[in-house]
């Protein structure tokens, strides 16, 4: 990590371009610790322009960026590369769920000093509705264009007036077939093993959504049913489950095989992190949920009040290249919906691909989430199911 | 000069819990607002004790006394050999020992044993090797990972207080009872463990309030088995936002804490009525006037 930078575009040497983002660094993350947007926008309108602006670089960008984010979701070397091409030093500060940071946002009231926020898409309605979220000028993104048109123009979101793709996954199982012998090639199948061969040796995604669809794709329920029967019967089950689960662990992935799990529920894009990291890849089998399943996308969003609106656009706009989002790709395993991408990849080389593009017949299983008057009380069926796990 | 530590007192202490307590009687009014008090009830209260989080409690709480049991245990025994046997020389640097984990951030700590009890672990291959277990070791994801990392993380508190309370005690103490016919195991009885008696209660208050309430233990090394009342009432307020469900909790959870050394509190001044009773030395008025 500490070698030269071979994407390094500034000119100075390598010891004070380390020197100049490490201080800006630093100031950045002091300012962020007090939550000062004030002391945060003082900063930026009194030094437009970074230090390491280079050529090219829109002169009105501002120096920093905000970011508050998912922990370890984009490749550590694009955020350099960003700040050695275009100027703004980025900071990020990280949040577990997105009702955790939609509260913390709405408790900011537009002063969070944030400017990117990275939601799942059926989080973003009552963002907006919650002016949470700033319009996008999607002019100043141009590489917009690069999206597929699959993967733009959401339910959640028409016509992409507050929200650009980031990426997309979706849910299934990663299982050691040392342990297990029974097959499993759909969610029923999941349950059952679950509660059977691999009983106590089971990971569930620490998630309420994914663990409750867990439940309704199997039993040919809509996910989205609000049906108070449903939920009962979703609760029952929550407590037959529980005994049988060893943890509810959100990234089982590349430690699977060190904590010996016998199965696991798990996100594609952590699972294909498992495969790269196991000695002996045949072991394992990786499965995809069926006959229905989950499709999440989460979203690069602009927050109301953000103190780097024009460094946001940069970045959004940054990211969204093909080059970068391939890069991207690599670290996190998902799907960018940039055209092409799965090609580049594949030219690259790129490892287990069938984990992160889906084919048109899988992608018509796959179904997103919405939230809706039903959401409290699934929370709280599945934190009553953890509760439950240790009797 | 008593204004800062009643101001810090009433700042950083009372008005938090005092804070807790009120949201405690709140409710959640939709999915974005994780508090509202316009209407104050006990239905948070009811929905705690309804739930499975009363086993969590329960669990919480035999954790905790075992844990704070087995620290006392292994303290105690450390810190009188530390305290009588070892030359002043060591001693200060076997104390030095004892306190250096301490460096080290609790979260890291606890992280540590994540990589020794993995079933591929080093603990788990020297007991294959010794021929100890046949197959890999599946302690991580307990109940038992989680009292291991108690007792490992609370130790310290334990033998700081007890060490400083057995090295005040004069060797003439022990030395006059061997001189008037006692033995070991009767001066032990009758003269350290009374003098070490308020090492004892605060190193026990130092690890039972903490271990109890503590949360990253449990978080790293519980899996679904091993859950602690931290961790739920942690749950409440980042995942489900639901804050009078998470303030009662809380509330909950310091009601137990201090109900539970209120318990051992009477337990110990009782035993501690009986013996003087049962004991009472009258002496004989001839004794008196020499003095």
């Amino acid at each position: 990590m500490s070698e030269p930078d071979e994407d390094l575009k500034i000119l100075a040497s390598v010891e004070s371009a380390q020197r100049i983002s490490r201080r800006a660094f630093m100031s950045g993350s002091v300012v962020a610790a007090f939550s000062g947007s004030i002391l945060l926008s003082a900063c930026s309108t009194s030094s437009p322009g970074g230090a390491a602006n280079s050529s090219g670089a829109s002169p009105t960008l501002e120096d920093q960026l905000e970011f508050f984010h998912w922990a370890q979701y984009d490749d550590p070397k694009l955020f350099k590369k960003f700040t050695n091409e275009l100027g703004p030093v980025t900071h990020i500060d990280t949040y577990t769920s997105n009702e955790n940071a939609i509260t913390k946002l709405v408790a900011a009231q537009g002063s969070s000093g944030y400017d990117i926020v990275v939601p799942t898409g059926p989080y973003i309605p009552q963002m907006v509705a919650n002016n949470l979220l700033q319009e996008l000028d999607l002019s100043k993104i141009p590489n917009f264009q690069n999206l597929e048109t699959v993967f733009t123009n959401q339910p959640w979101d028409p016509g992409n007036a507050h929200s650009v793709c980031k990426d997309w996954g979706t849910v299934g199982w990663i299982v050691d077939k040392n342990q297990i012998s029974t097959p499993i090639n759909t969610w029923k199948d999941f349950i059952n093993v679950a509660m059977t061969e691999a009983s106590g040796n089971v990971s569930l995604l620490d998630a309420q959504n994914e663990v409750m669809g867990v439940y309704f794709w199997a039993n040919g329920i809509d996910w989205t049913t609000t049906n108070q029967a449903d939920l009962d019967a979703y609760e029952a089950w929550t407590l037959q489950m529980a005994p049988h689960v060893k943890a509810f662990e959100s990234y089982p992935g590349y430690q699977f095989a060190q904590l010996g799990y016998g199965l696991s529920h798990v996100w594609n894009g952590d699972a294909r992190q498992g495969f790269n990291s196991f000695k002996d890849p045949s072991r394992y089998a990786w499965g995809i949920g069926s006959p229905n399943t989950e499709l999440w996308m989460d979203n690069w969003t602009i927050v109301q009040g953000a103190p780097h609106p024009e460094a946001a656009y940069a970045f959004i706009n940054f990211i969204l290249d093909p080059k970068n989002s391939l890069q991207d790709m690599e670290f996190h395993g998902y799907n960018t919906g940039i055209t092409g991408l799965k090609e580049a990849a594949a030219a690259a080389k790129v490892p287990y691909l069938d984990m992160v593009f889906f084919d048109p017949a899988q992608l018509a299983t796959m179904h997103a989430q919405e939230i809706n008057s039903a959401f409290d009380r699934e929370v709280q069926i599945f934190l009553n199911m953890k509760n439950a796990a240790g009797a | 000069m008593a204004l800062p530590a009643w101001v810090w007192f009433l700042c950083f202490f009372t008005l938090p819990v005092l804070w807790i307590v009120y949201y405690s009687f709140g409710y959640k009014p939709d999915i974005y607002h994780p508090i509202a008090t316009d209407k104050l009830s006990l239905g948070s209260y009811h929905e705690a004790f309804s739930r499975a989080f009363v086993h969590v409690f329960s669990q919480t709480l035999q954790i905790s006394i075992i844990g704070t049991s087995l620290c006392l245990l292994i303290a105690f025994p450390f810190a009188y050999w530390l305290a009588t046997r070892v030359s002043p020389r060591w001693r200060g640097v076997l104390l030095g020992l004892v306190v250096v984990p301490f460096f080290v951030n609790f979260l890291i700590r606890t992280v540590g044993w994540l990589i020794l009890l993995s079933p591929a672990g080093p603990v788990s291959s020297l007991l294959q090797r010794w021929g100890l277990r046949s197959e890999p070791l599946h302690l991580l994801q307990t109940r038992g990972a989680v009292q291991l990392g108690v007792v490992y993380n609370y130790l310290a508190l334990m033998i700081l207080p007890l060490f400083v309370t057995l090295d005040r005690l004069d060797p003439a103490m022990r030395e006059a009872s061997k001189d008037l016919g006692a033995n070991r195991v009767k001066t032990f009885r009758q003269i350290t463990l009374p003098l070490a008696a308020p090492g004892i209660v605060a190193g026990l208050l130092l690890v039972f309030i903490p271990l109890t309430g503590d949360y990253i233990t449990a978080l790293v090394l519980g899996g679904a088995k091993g859950n602690m009342a931290g961790v739920v009432v942690a749950s409440q307020f980042t995942i489900a936002q639901d804050w009078a469900l998470g303030a009662a909790q809380a509330v909950i959870l310091i009601a137990m804490i201090m109900g539970t050394v209120a318990v051992f509190g009477l337990f110990a001044i009782a035993i501690r009525a009986i013996v003087r009773v049962s004991r009472r030395i009258t002496l004989p008025p001839v004794a008196e006037e020499a003095v």
